[in-house]
């Protein structure tokens, strides 16, 4: 796809018309600063980016930036017009009213479209746009490169994925299901060691023979659900059972047996001693005794008031003391006793009243099987103790020991079947309802299970999608790094940097590192080593290399003053770039460097190069003024007689362009000049040379003679004259009449025609030799050696 | 560009879901089937969440959030 032209109305720095023809060729424009180079530039930047250009971004906020587009002294009916037109015929072109709608058209119609899916980074470049891939973060590197050979596809795609994963980790719950699961687990793993079925049948096996029967085939379900079942029937009649065995042990704890036997055995100790005025006697002897303390030893025999025997005197005092200890004895024996009686008093009443009081003793009682029981505890009640103290006859105690002892047996095997207790239902209520949990967690984790299957499929496809990416990428970036390098050796042959590569960072996913090597070291960073100079040819080594990739090839590119930053050696290099790198693109190449742009001129080839010169501009009203700047003497002549003045500038166009390529081919040296001025050599400093190298070194050979070709120094000394006399004026004051332009013309075309020899026709640098170049026929040479 | 940097999503998307296959060989057959066509494009909020809700549904797995 090649343009055609360029045209801008009122567009920028555009006036009525501008026309920047490239007739489907590549384009060097020459213009000083503000002269409306960037103005083309702009212009392709609005139409591909749908009416955005980016240096004016921060400048003007409206929408498509209506207000710097329009040329200021645009009518207000005038519209601003950019157009661009393809050697097909084709066209798109954008409309910027100075009010209303902003119009884009194209034909065809699609075609718009397919221009505004061009990337303008690899489409344009600008003078401080070209360190910008430099600067950008790893992730803009990314995405500037993502487009190139259809990554962004695959982007999606992953993206999608992860997309779809993220709502099916949503839509299913997940992180619920797993809260549940964990929940569940904790409870069933204080019961059961593992959920594995035979283990978990074992269990529950073992634990529901207490309530319930089955069968070895039933199912774990099956059995929990008649265990719980059994366990609420339990739990519903556990009370009274618990509250009967709970009285009954009450009962067989008092013990009523050994209490009758401690009765017996006391009641006949204390009968053994007697027990008659035992207290009425310990009162008399203690009495006795007060008064003995106080008495000498009696001397004669005393009446025992206690046992009424007669004792010594001397001996009464001992007696009392002996006599009084065995009654205290006797009163101990007798208060044991009845403390005995009244201890199996007080337990055979307590037996009584629970018996009565507790309802579920009483029911137990009522149960058919229970009648001999029941005889029992009546015949129990029947025996009435009136005074806990006073003895028991020996038929009463017979009469309680026939009762107490069958019951108590009856008791014993009571006790024998312990009634569970409320802990330990609680406990297996637990146990079996945990066990019904099992089918629930197994069909969660069936669930949990699945959506994991989902999740880690979808995770695996976009895992693998982005490795397929990670190896495409290394692939595309590998490639766009070897044209780098190409383009980079290029313009810095032999320089101390190399090995610059595009790397996936390693440090991120979607990001890139720009690594070389300085000096023999390794850096992850050009910023890190590289002047501006070298940054900026760097960038430029990459933007080329990326307009390389894919199908931006076809399209033009546009290079706007781009090496500003870059010395005399390197800007030649440029242009060997130029001629081999890009020999099959449309390239529109701006500059404000005359002297790089003379170098442009000499060194592309004219068949596939246009050479324009931007006249200086003077206000919005003229605008942009392009003029042609390579024409040929005949093309010159057609101007005439209509447009004297460029016709005067062409002529000095062509002069400035054929003497320096001579001085080149003739290894002409030129005087140093200072400054800027030795940038701004023009063919009047080429003619000068010319005159004074040609007397010593241009030679034509005449009757075998080698004489100095005088007529080529007095050719070059006229048009001298005539350049620095009218040309300078056409240029200046465009007050050259069209005579002068004519003889003009004449003098300068015959001052290069000495550059081709009379007789062969062949250029004069046609044959080297050691030291003179020459003609093919040998009639003219130059000395090339001092 | 190779052949080695040509993208078959159906053949990645067959070789990630072999496991899956003896889970819901349905959801797998579901994955494929779009992998050409539907997750070649960018997908909508809406367009994502009702691909999840269909491979959810051949899952043998109800949403939650209906």
């Amino acid at each position: 796809m090649r343009i055609d032209k360029i045209e801008l109305v009122w567009f920028r720095g555009a006036a009525e018309k501008a026309a920047l023809k490239a007739n489907s060729r590549s384009v060097v424009v020459y213009g000083d600063t503000a002269s409306g180079k960037s103005s083309f530039v702009d212009a392709v930047e609005y139409i591909i980016s749908n009416g955005k250009i980016e240096h004016l971004r921060h400048e003007y906020s409206d929408t498509y930036l209506r207000s710097c587009i329009r040329n200021t002294k645009s009518s207000e009916d005038s519209i601003s017009i950019a157009c661009m037109h393809f050697e097909n015929g084709n066209y798109v072109k954008v409309e910027v009213p100075k009010t209303g709608k902003i119009r884009f058209e194209s034909n065809p119609a699609d075609l718009i479209d397919a221009i505004q899916k061009w990337d303008v980074k690899r489409h344009i470049l600008r003078q401080d746009e070209i360190a910008n891939f430099i600067q950008e973060t790893k992730s803009q590197k990314y995405s500037a490169l993502s487009p190139l050979l259809g990554l962004q596809v695959y982007e999606d795609v992953a993206e999608n994925i992860i997309k779809i994963k993220t709502n099916v980790v949503q839509e299913s719950g997940y992180e619920d299901l797993k809260g549940q699961f964990k929940v569940i687990e904790a409870e069933i793993n204080q019961f059961f060691t593992s959920i594995h079925e035979p283990d978990v049948k074992e269990a529950i096996q073992e634990r529901a023979r207490k309530y319930v029967q089955f069968s070895e085939s039933e199912t774990v379900e099956s059995i929990s659900k008649k265990a719980i079942s059994e366990l609420d029937k339990i739990s519903k009649s556990i009370e009274p059972e618990i509250k009967r065995y709970l009285t009954l042990e009450n009962i067989h704890k008092a013990k009523i047996q050994e209490k009758i036997r401690a009765m017996i055995s006391s009641d006949e100790a204390l009968a053994r001693i007697g027990e008659e005025y035992v207290d009425s006697k310990i009162v008399i002897l203690e009495n006795t005794n007060k008064i003995l303390e106080s008495l000498p030893v009696l001397a004669t025999n005393v009446e025992c008031p206690a046992c009424g025997r007669e004792i010594l005197g001397t001996e009464f005092k001992d007696h009392v003391t002996h006599e009084l200890d065995a009654l205290r004895e006797a009163r101990k024996v007798r208060e044991q006793a009845i403390k005995n009686r009244r201890e199996l008093a007080i337990a055979l009443s307590n037996i009584n009243v629970q018996i009565k009081s507790e309802k579920a003793v009483a029911d137990w009682l009522t149960l058919p099987e229970k009648v001999g029981v029941k005889e029992l505890v009546d015949k129990l009640e029947n025996v009435i103790v009136e005074d806990s103290a006073a003895r028991w006859s020996s038929d009463s105690v017979e009469s309680l020991k026939a009762v107490i002892s069958p019951l108590l047996l009856i008791i014993e095997k009571e006790l024998e079947v312990k009634p569970p207790t409320t802990d330990e239902i609680l406990a297996d209520y637990t146990f079996f309802r945990t066990a019904l949990k099992i089918p629930e967690i197994k069909k969660l984790n069936d669930k949990i299970t699945k959506i994991e299957a989902l999740i880690s499929a979808l995770q695996k496809i976009h895992d693998k999608i982005r490795e397929r990416i990670s190896k495409m990428t290394v692939q595309v970036l590998t490639e766009i790094s070897d044209e780098i390098r190409r383009i980079w050796v290029k313009i810095h042959p032999g320089q101390p940097i190399d090995d610059i590569r595009l790397v996936p960072s390693p440090e991120k996913d979607k990001a890139i590192d720009i690594c070389l090597r300085f000096y023999g070291t390794n850096q992850s960073s050009p910023r890190l080593t590289l002047s501006e100079g070298y940054r900026n040819s760097l960038g430029l080594s990459i933007f080329l290399a990326l307009a390389n990739q894919g199908e931006t090839k076809e399209q033009p590119i546009f290079l706007d003053d781009i090496v500003s930053s870059l010395d005399r050696e390197h800007r030649g290099m440029i242009i060997d770039v130029l001629r081999e790198e890009l020999s099959g693109r449309q390239v529109f190449l701006f500059t404000h460097d005359r002297e790089w742009f003379d170098e442009l001129r000499n060194r592309l080839e004219p068949e596939h190069w246009i050479f324009y010169t931007l006249q200086k501009w003077f206000s919005p009203e003229t605008g942009i003024q392009l003029i042609p700047s390579h024409y040929t003497f005949e093309e010159t002549e057609t101007l005439l007689p209509a447009h004297v003045k460029p016709s005067g500038n062409a002529v000095r166009a062509i002069m400035d362009t054929e003497l320096p390529r001579a001085a080149e081919k003739l290894n002409l040296f030129m005087p140093y000049k200072q400054g800027i001025r030795n940038d701004h050599r023009t063919c009047i400093d080429f003619l000068e040379v010319f005159i004074s190298e040609g007397k010593r070194k241009f030679k034509i050979r005449k009757n075998s003679n080698w004489q100095v070709y005088q007529e080529a120094i007095e050719a070059w000394q006229k048009a001298k004259e005539l350049v620095i006399a009218w040309a300078n004026r056409a240029s200046h004051t465009g007050s050259l009449s069209v005579s002068e332009a004519r003889k003009l013309i004449s003098v300068c075309r015959d001052a290069l025609s000495y550059f081709e020899c009379p007789d062969c026709k062949k250029k004069i640098w046609a044959l080297s030799h050691s030291d003179y170049v020459r003609c093919e026929c040998g009639r003219v040479r130059w000395k090339i050696t001092e | 560009m190779s052949e080695e940097s040509t993208f078959d999503l159906e053949k990645i998307v067959r070789e990630s879901t072999k496991k899956l296959k003896k889970i819901s060989g349905s959801a797998r057959t579901y994955l494929v089937s779009i992998a050409n066509k539907e997750l070649q494009r960018r997908l909508t909020t809406t367009e994502a969440f009702q691909i999840a809700q269909e491979l959810l549904k051949k899952m043998g797995v109800e949403s939650q959030c209906e």
